[in-house]
């Protein structure tokens, strides 16, 4: 499948040995997220976790997740925003990538946050995906 | 000079390489294989920088606490950014 991944699963992934882990290392999806999100886990690891720069690059270089420009998603921002910026602004980048991305199998988040846009897309959690079911 | 390998192919897989050749994908079988194999060393060279950096990071990894305080406050950075109308780099 093709997932749209948050960055909540995938720093968890990347972290923690638990069944984020087990999901994105499976080889069974292709990952894909935001430059926002990677960001974010960018920020976490060189502040929080004393990565160093080149550390951390490498780190998001080769984490089995293709990172979109911003570029990509632009267009379907303000719709976005209607759809979770009320909720948090800071998932509005990535219901962006969901709107942009044709043929997509949905979100994977353990953010409640996401239940808004579950109409609209498939929003799967961890155990979802270990367990194949949506 | 390098070295020469000798390979047993799927019958399979062998016809899908000629048929890349014969439509002027690869220049021959051989530049397929070198092709293919270069790849599968960057992959690796790749997963063991993975490997070496997650394994640090999963050391410092006290609970899942910690993990969630930390998404939260990244998360808190971004609403920050997206407020002020700042395009991330």
């Amino acid at each position: 499948m093709i997932l749209i991944a948050d960055s909540t699963v995938l720093y968890s992934a990347l972290v923690y040995r638990g069944p984020e882990s087990r999901v994105l290392f499976s080889g069974s999806h292709v990952f894909v997220t935001t430059q926002s999100n990677a960001s974010e886990i960018y920020r976490i690891v060189t502040e929080k976790r004393g990565l160093k720069d080149s550390e951390a690059l490498r780190l998001i270089e080769s984490m089995p997740v293709l990172v979109v420009e911003n570029s990509f998603i632009e267009n379907e921002w303000k719709e976005a925003e209607e759809l979770i910026g009320g909720r948090d602004i800071s998932d509005v980048p990535l219901v962006a990538l969901a709107l942009s991305l044709p043929g997509h199998d949905g979100i994977w988040s353990t953010d409640k946050d996401f239940e808004a846009v579950r109409g609209r897309f498939r929003v799967w959690k961890t155990r979802d995906l270990l367990c194949g079911k949506g | 000079m390098g070295s020469k390998l000798l390979l047993n192919l799927p019958e399979k897989d062998s016809e899908k390489i000629e048929m890349l050749v014969e439509a002027g994908e690869y220049a021959s079988k051989s530049e397929f294989i070198r092709f293919a194999i270069k790849q599968a060393l960057y992959s690796e060279e790749r997963i063991g920088e993975l490997k070496a950096i997650t394994s640090k990071l999963q050391k410092q990894t006290k609970n899942r606490k910690q993990i969630d305080e930390e998404v939260e406050e990244a998360k808190a950075e971004t609403r920050r950014l997206l407020s002020k109308g700042q395009e991330e780099s």
